[in-house]
């Protein structure tokens, strides 16, 4: 054990003496984090929404009531939003032929709401409510998903008892706690950040492992592999010490993002910190099979700089989807910073997941198992 | 007592036999050392040993250990100072030592290795701050601060100046008086001719011939050897024709005739340069040393 504490010690001397590694691993998330908050803060403000893309959304209002018309115009008031009030069969049929992505059908049940919601919840029993997305506009279903239980929450001021029921049935998460922010429209903070913070995990992750193909060139891991040093215990100290600075990490980003720009907080840190350790397990071993590819340090720049940014521009995780031709929105479905940003999207501002928090684990899971036994078979000491 | 046993040892890299057949056994005690030329095998030969790298066949038995079977058995007992190796740039030298010497079982104490290996006033500079010949001796420091019994040193004072080799000498021959055994490789014949007790010489994988540096070269040479520096009588075929010289061997800089009566040599060389018109007024007379040896054998010189 001493063994392994001098290590530890020694490893983070060594990095946080690195003035480089320092300035990637946290000043350059810090950079970004407010960089893109100034960014997309001002562009999710009302008023400034005329040169963004409108997304067609159906509105089908069974009750008729007042509830339903302050949800219709929350959704119309969002820029980004260009909503039509239908009725069913005709929503229904322009959702088939393709002319609209979204559908959102409020069911006469909601108008009673207020007087029946109590009995709801002593019953444990949700009103559903159906929604229509096509699988390319899922993206859009986290600020759907904000804007009906804000209206709920402000009819109500209750826990929620409103379910939202997708007609591809991919996914819904329930029992949100948003505490949501004065934006007419749903907050693309809550979008952007944790895909940001993604990001730096999947940058950390891949540019942290060049320092174990440093200490290779170096000939520094077969000086190590000469003493009695275990060589499970010098990868067992590494891996510590990238999970920590992952946590530091996401605890900056996190914090400048919910304090500065209002970024949501739904889960709890512990479940947060779960998310972060899987995002940083899958691209530390992503990292460590890409050095086992490349023989100097230039090239295992280069491997990690392809990969990052093909994963940063095809994960979804700066623009809105719609803005990628169809192909590009498969391969998309292929790369693993997607279902990270998903599922971090979710841990953190509670947004539904696109295509299901299970999905992302198994994904990130998979990905990671696969990272590890190729690294396991490839990986050479010197 | 023997401390390590090599029996017939081969290892491959695909068609490229590294190490063919090679047998040595080093008794506790001793500074044994391997010279050969570059990729003669030396490395692969003490990386086999120390237990970083495997085997094809043979058996290799340190302090009664297989390194392949039992590498960490092996490794807490021995000190290894690897070529070319760097160590964590941004530590100091007392913290890269203090690291290592976690390591093993019986450290010695760290102050008394800085001083030893003359670090003193450098002990609280960082790794990347100091010299080649510093970083060698650094590096030479974490073979010995294992207070290892056999202390295995692959070119330990290549990159250094002449006095700090030998300084690094007396700290070598200091480990032998302290009892440990030492494995050294060397491309430097004056520092296998004084530090060694028996030097093999490697080529091609196979040792060529283990001795003491003495009994090498009394086995191969009774001649003298008669360097020419002059350039004037560099390449002059007409030194071949000498009747009291055996041989003659034209160097990168100077050529040498080897002789078993020097005075009828020197009389014939000077009798032949008259006759050129060249006035002899360069050239040196010495016993053969190792370096004679190695050539002989090798048909090189190590450092080319």
């Amino acid at each position: 054990m001493k063994a392994f504490f001098q290590l530890l010690t020694a490893n983070m001397k060594e990095i946080f003496r690195d003035r480089m590694q320092l300035w990637w691993f946290i000043l350059f998330p810090v950079l970004f984090v407010t960089g893109f908050g100034v960014v997309y803060s001002g562009a999710a403000s009302p008023g400034t929404g005329d040169n963004t893309i409108k997304f067609d959304v159906g509105i089908v209002s069974e009750g008729e009531g007042a509830f339903a018309a302050a949800i219709t115009e929350a959704f119309t008031g969002v820029p980004e939003f260009s909503v039509q009030t239908r009725t069913k069969s005709e929503a229904l049929q322009e959702f088939a032929k393709g002319k609209s992505g979204l559908v959102i059908i409020l069911p006469a049940e909601l108008e009673v709401l207020p007087v029946t919601a109590e009995n709801l919840i002593n019953e444990n029993r949700k009103i559903e409510i159906p929604v229509y997305c096509r699988p390319d506009k899922m993206f859009l279903m986290y600020g759907v998903n904000e804007i009906l239980h804000r209206a709920e929450k402000e009819v109500l001021g209750q826990p929620s008892v409103m379910e939202i029921k997708l007609n591809t049935a991919i996914t819904h998460d329930d029992g949100l706690d948003n505490n949501g922010d004065n934006n007419a429209g749903f907050n693309i903070i809550d979008y952007i950040l944790p895909g940001i913070l993604g990001m730096t995990l999947m940058q950390l992750g891949l540019f942290g492992s060049i320092r174990v193909l440093a200490l290779r060139v170096a000939r520094i891991l077969k000086l190590l592999g000469a003493t009695p040093l275990p060589r499970g215990m010098f990868l067992a100290v590494e891996i510590l010490i990238r999970i920590g600075i992952s946590f530091i990490q996401a605890l900056v980003v996190i914090i400048i993002g919910h304090h500065g720009f209002g970024l949501t907080l739904a889960n709890n840190w512990l479940y947060i910190a779960g998310w972060v350790l899987l995002g940083t397990a899958t691209f530390v071993s992503m990292g460590y099979m890409f050095t086992t590819f490349a023989r100097t340090i230039e090239s295992g720049n280069a491997i990690m700089q392809l990969a990052q940014l093909l994963m940063m521009f095809l994960s979804g995780i700066f623009m809105p989807l719609d803005l990628l031709p169809g192909y590009l929105q498969t391969v998309m479905r292929f790369i693993p910073l997607t279902y990270l940003a998903d599922g971090m999207r979710h841990a953190i501002a509670g947004n539904p997941s696109l295509y299901g928090v299970t999905t992302d684990f198994v994904v990130l899971l998979g990905v990671t198992t696969f990272c590890l036994i190729t690294t396991v078979k490839r990986f050479k000491w010197e | 007592m023997t401390v390590i046993e090599v029996k017939n040892l081969t290892k491959r890299y695909g068609i490229l036999k590294a190490v063919d057949g090679l047998s040595l056994s080093v008794a506790k005690g001793e500074i044994f050392g391997m010279l050969g030329p570059n990729g003669a095998g030396k490395s692969t030969t003490f990386e086999i040993i120390v237990g970083i790298l495997r085997r094809d066949s043979g058996d290799v038995k340190v302090l009664g250990v297989d390194p392949q079977k039992q590498p960490e058995a092996v490794k807490s007992r021995i000190g290894v100072q690897l070529q070319a190796a760097q160590t964590f740039r941004k530590l100091t030298v007392r913290e890269t030592l203090k690291l290592f010497a976690g390591f093993y079982p019986n450290p010695l104490p760290v102050d008394e290795i800085i001083a030893q290996v003359g670090l003193a006033e450098k002990k609280n500079s960082r790794v990347e701050t100091l010299s080649g010949g510093q970083m060698q001796r650094l590096s030479v420091a974490i073979a010995m601060i294992s207070n290892g019994e056999i202390i295995f040193l692959d070119e330990p004072t290549a990159g250094l100046d002449p006095q700090a080799r030998r300084d690094l000498w007396g700290s070598i021959i200091e480990l032998k008086n302290s009892g440990k055994t030492v494995f050294l490789t060397t491309h430097f014949m004056e520092e296998a001719q004084k530090l060694c007790d028996r030097v093999a010489i490697i080529d091609y994988g196979k040792i060529v011939a283990l001795e003491t540096p003495q009994e090498l070269i009394t086995a191969h040479f009774q001649e003298m050897s008669l360097e020419i520096v002059q350039p004037e009588l560099r390449n002059e075929t007409k030194l071949r024709e000498l009747t009291s010289v055996t041989e003659v061997i034209e160097l990168n800089d100077h050529t040498v005739l080897r002789t078993p009566n020097l005075t009828a040599t020197i009389q014939e060389l000077s009798a032949l340069a008259k006759a050129l018109g060249i006035k002899l007024d360069d050239f040196r007379i010495r016993q053969a040393n190792l370096e004679d040896v190695f050539l002989k054998l090798t048909g090189r010189r190590i450092r080319q």
